[in-house]
């Protein structure tokens, strides 16, 4: 009993920490831009695909391939910034919602005309032999996931508090028009941003892409847990949002572990819901302060 | 033509023309859309209509489906009673949803919504006792409207026909729902829901109206499609489906009343002609949705507006004999003047005291005069009588009943009433019409009424064609009557403001900074509207900062200064007190 609610514990510390990943790229886009992407799902499954094609197409080394994927779908975030979203900034905001929901649904069907539906596996350089420590199983590739994802937010905190780009990037989310006339350049930030926000989603995609396959819709569900965990751990606060993405993993993992492995996915939406409905404006606020 | 015979032309074709088409599959397609497109006309009653961003709402759509498919194979209801029961069932189901999710403001009203509609899928694909999970339910048995043995009218033309003709009957409803009180107060909703509030209308109320409705409608739809089908499985939950019946409602055109029938008809079928449907199916739905988005953001029915004839403002209009003063008239049978009594009322925000141990009586039928120093919480002071914010302590008391801290639509009910410091109306409407939607509190409000049209609807809306006339006249706007109040100058549209507020019915008007802006002209006929409603018995509170203005007009004034009363008494008095004087010119200092 015991040894499998830890065992469930640490595989949800590790889902967790790719939630709190694709999170991540879905807040700096929310936070700043005030837009729902509702594309960061398919950039996610681009991420996965793209480290795939490198890895089994141009025969690159898996490591070397997730940095490719990151840079290729930053790329396809400009584009969408571009073509989808500027133009429409000025319209209501539900004009975004649509235009990035066409964009996915295209991204989607375009994944699936490219490469098939059905699931594609990624090589990768790990040993399936499992490392025991105590009561619990590992491989060194789920570790070194869970590595690469804590540096990722790592640096993205850094660069967000620290680089000139990085308070850029703060004082837009702050305050758009005190930004502008402090000569902070708004459209390239915007660019930028995007590129970030997408390269975060696509490093998510090319590490679990590499454990669980990668599929046209596997997007789908990240999506909506991502906007779950933006929401609870607060539009702009990078330890909240890391925080919850840890809690829901564990949490999801011990739903699946002790109560219903098909319910599993209902934790984050319900508590979700549930943190709504005690802050209706979510936890922006105390997450407003430290962005 | 008439609007009505174009209506039932466009709707007996789309019933009938179809059975032309030799292939079953194109018949198929055609059915689908039809019924697709209760999907999207309930969207628009909650996203065109009501304004609300509901982005999860096309799940209805399934939840009727399946509560219609479960009636039939499970309890056995004859498809005729599954149908209808379906669609209340849907309807139960969005009310506690919508009772949640309207919790939420702005950006996490749409999320919570999607949240919902992934709940209801997982719930759908996990519950296999219930829904037999991703396998679905098959077998679900088909409306027939004829016996089985009439076999000459085949299943695809009987469904077609019990379809279009609910949807005529859902049209022709929602036709004289959005020209009824009703339809104007999500109007109001949707365009401004702080000025629709103070108007007396209830927002929550009319959003949740809206949706429940919306569910009810989109319910009735899955109920005919699960039947029509024969199988429905989590699929049609799915996204696929909400990105699919939000492009027909956008590319249609959101808020119109063909947009949501014409959008899924040329959607549902235009890209099974374009015969890639089966690989790119979503590839070309998205295209053609950024397409709509950035080419014709108002739709196909926006095109057709477009291209028509601007329409000629009819000019002339039969005015109303022009009475000397028509203030009198403007007061609603239902209008209560009596003292506004505030006691030692606080308002504290987090550690700044706003306003502190205020005091004050008006009698009706007094034009009051309240000034103060900027920040002195003259507009705080204005919230919390109108119920926009909550006094931390203290009485509010009208006509001898308490209201502070009810919402301002049951104070507007209770005849308080106010105007915005920055110009608010429906910029969108006529003058007429903006004065038509603030008459919600005189309206006849029932649903069953505005269906009907029957006598007491009919007189209802002649009385407040009436009062609309009279205000435009005491406001001076008769001539601008059909000018959206957007095209109007702005001391014209401070003028309308004050409409709005008597056009509530309300007996204790509060004018946030009328004359703020105004030429003298401008001034003094607002002078002179405000010494006409005083006659007529209104009770006026005015903040303004022109004291040449506040001097001549009020029988009292009251000074705030740091949230506190420092001053109540006659203008000629007030220019005296050593307090006033002080609080706006400052205590003399060695230099003075």
């Amino acid at each position: 009993m015991f040894e499998l609610a830890l065992q469930q514990v640490v595989n949800g510390l590790l889902v967790g920490a790719i939630y709190a990943l694709m999170a991540m790229g879905l807040m700096v886009i929310l936070g700043i831009l005030r837009i729902i992407n509702m594309a960061q799902g398919e950039l996610y499954m681009l991420g996965g695909y793209f480290c795939y094609v490198a890895v089994v197409t141009l025969g690159v080394g898996y490591f070397p391939a997730v940095i490719l994927a990151m840079i290729a779908t930053a790329g396809v975030g400009v584009i969408i910034d571009r073509l989808a979203v500027r133009p429409l900034l000025r319209r209501p905001f539900y004009m975004v919602f649509l235009s990035t929901f066409a964009v996915s649904m295209m991204l989607e069907n375009g994944a699936e005309l490219v490469w098939g539906p059905d699931p594609q596996s990624i090589p990768s350089p790990f040993s399936p032999m499992p490392i025991v420590i105590g009561p619990i199983f590992l491989t060194s590739q789920k570790l070194f996931i869970f590595a690469v994802a804590l540096v990722m937010i790592a640096a993205f905190a850094a660069f967000l508090r620290w680089t000139r780009s990085g308070m850029a990037i703060r004082a837009l989310a702050r305050d758009r028009d005190a930004a502008l006339l402090m000569g902070i350049d708004a459209d390239r930030m915007q660019s930028f941003t995007f590129g970030l926000g997408s390269a975060l989603a696509a490093g998510a995609g090319a590490l679990l892409g590499a454990m669980f396959n990668v599929y046209p819709t596997m997007g789908q569900l990240p999506l909506l847990k991502g906007f779950a965990l933006v929401v609870m751990g607060g539009m702009g606060s990078v330890v909240g949002v890391f925080v919850s993405g840890l809690i829901l993993g564990v949490a999801e993992g011990l739903t699946a572990g002790f109560l219903s492995t098909g319910y599993v996915d209902l934790v984050a939406f319900v508590t979700m819901l549930a943190v709504l409905m005690v802050h209706p404006e979510g936890l922006s606020q105390w997450g407003k302060s430290r962005v | 033509m008439s609007r009505a015979g174009i209506w039932l032309l466009s709707l007996l074709a789309l019933a009938l023309l179809p059975s032309l088409m030799p292939n079953a599959y194109v018949q198929y397609v055609i059915n689908s859309s039809l019924i697709l497109a209760f999907a999207t006309i309930g969207l628009n009653v909650i996203f065109g209509y009501a304004g609300q961003h509901a982005f999860g709402f096309p799940v209805f759509f399934g939840v009727g489906a399946y509560a219609s498919a479960l009636l039939a194979t499970q309890a056995i209801f004859p498809v005729g009673l599954a149908i209808p029961f379906g669609s209340v069932i849907t309807g139960a189901v969005s009310a506690v949803i919508g009772f949640f999710s309207f919790r939420l403001r702005g950006i996490y009203f749409g999320v919570g919504t999607i949240a919902f509609a992934y709940v209801i899928y997982i719930i759908a694909q996990n519950w296999v006792e219930l829904t037999h999970g991703p396998m679905g339910i098959p077998l679900v048995p088909p409306l027939r409207l004829l016996p089985e043995s009439v076999g000459v009218v085949g299943r695809d033309v009987q469904t077609r026909i019990a379809v279009v003709s609910t949807i005529a009957i859902i049209i022709f409803g929602l036709d004289r729902l959005l020209h009824s009180p009703i339809g104007r107060a999500w109007h109001a909703v949707r365009e401004n829901e702080s000025l629709a509030s103070s108007l007396g209308i209830s927002p929550l109320h009319y959003q949740m109206a809206a949706f429940v409705l919306g569910a009810v409608i989109s319910g009735l739809g899955g109920g005919f499609y699960a039947h029509y089908v024969g199988f429905i499985s989590p699929t049609e939950l799915g996204f696929h489906y909400i990105g699919v019946v939000f492009i027909m409602l956008i590319a249609g055109g959101a808020g119109t009343l063909p947009g949501p029938i014409i959008g899924s008809v040329v959607f549902g079928v235009l890209p099974e002609l374009l015969r890639v449907a089966e690989t790119a199916r979503n590839l070309l739905l998205g295209l053609i949705l950024l397409f709509c988005i950035a080419v014709v953001p108002e739709g196909l029915t926006g095109i057709w507006n477009r291209l028509r004839p601007e329409r000629k403002a009819a000019s002339d209009r039969p005015s109303v004999a022009t009475v000397p003063d028509v203030a009198a008239e403007i007061v609603s049978p239902a209008t209560q003047t009596g003292e506004l009594k505030l006691g030692g009322v606080f308002k504290r925000f987090e550690g700044l005291t706003a306003l502190s141990d205020v005091t004050l009586n008006v009698q009706p039928g007094e034009v009051v005069g309240l000034i103060g120093p900027n920040g002195a919480g003259k507009t705080t002071l204005f919230n919390i009588i109108t119920g926009m914010l909550a006094p931390t302590g203290g009485d509010v008391f009208y006509c001898n009943r308490e209201i502070g801290g009810l919402r301002p639509y049951s104070i507007a009910a209770l005849g308080v009433t106010r105007t915005y410091q920055i110009t608010s109306l429906f910029p969108e409407l006529s003058t007429q019409d903006n004065i038509r939607v603030a008459t919600h509190l005189r309206s006849c409000r029932s649903v069953l009424a505005a269906l009907l049209r029957n006598k007491r609807f009919r007189d209802s809306e002649a009385a407040i064609d009436q009062t609309v006339d009279r205000i435009l006249q005491l406001v001076r706007l008769q001539s601008r009557y059909d000018l959206p109040a957007s095209a109007l100058s702005y001391g014209d549209q401070r003028r309308l403001e004050i409409g709005l507020a008597l056009a509530t019915g309300a007996g204790l008007i509060l004018l946030d900074e009328p004359a703020a802006g105004l030429n003298a002209e401008e001034t003094d006929e607002l002078c002179d509207l405000i010494r006409r409603l005083r006659a007529a018995g209104f009770t006026i509170i005015v903040i303004e900062h022109d004291m040449r203005m506040v001097m001549g007009l009020c029988d009292r004034i009251v000074v705030l200064s740091l949230g506190r009363i420092i001053f109540d008494g006659t203008p000629t008095a007030a220019a005296a007190h050593p307090d006033v004087i002080e609080a706006y010119l400052g205590t003399e200092t060695a230099d003075a």
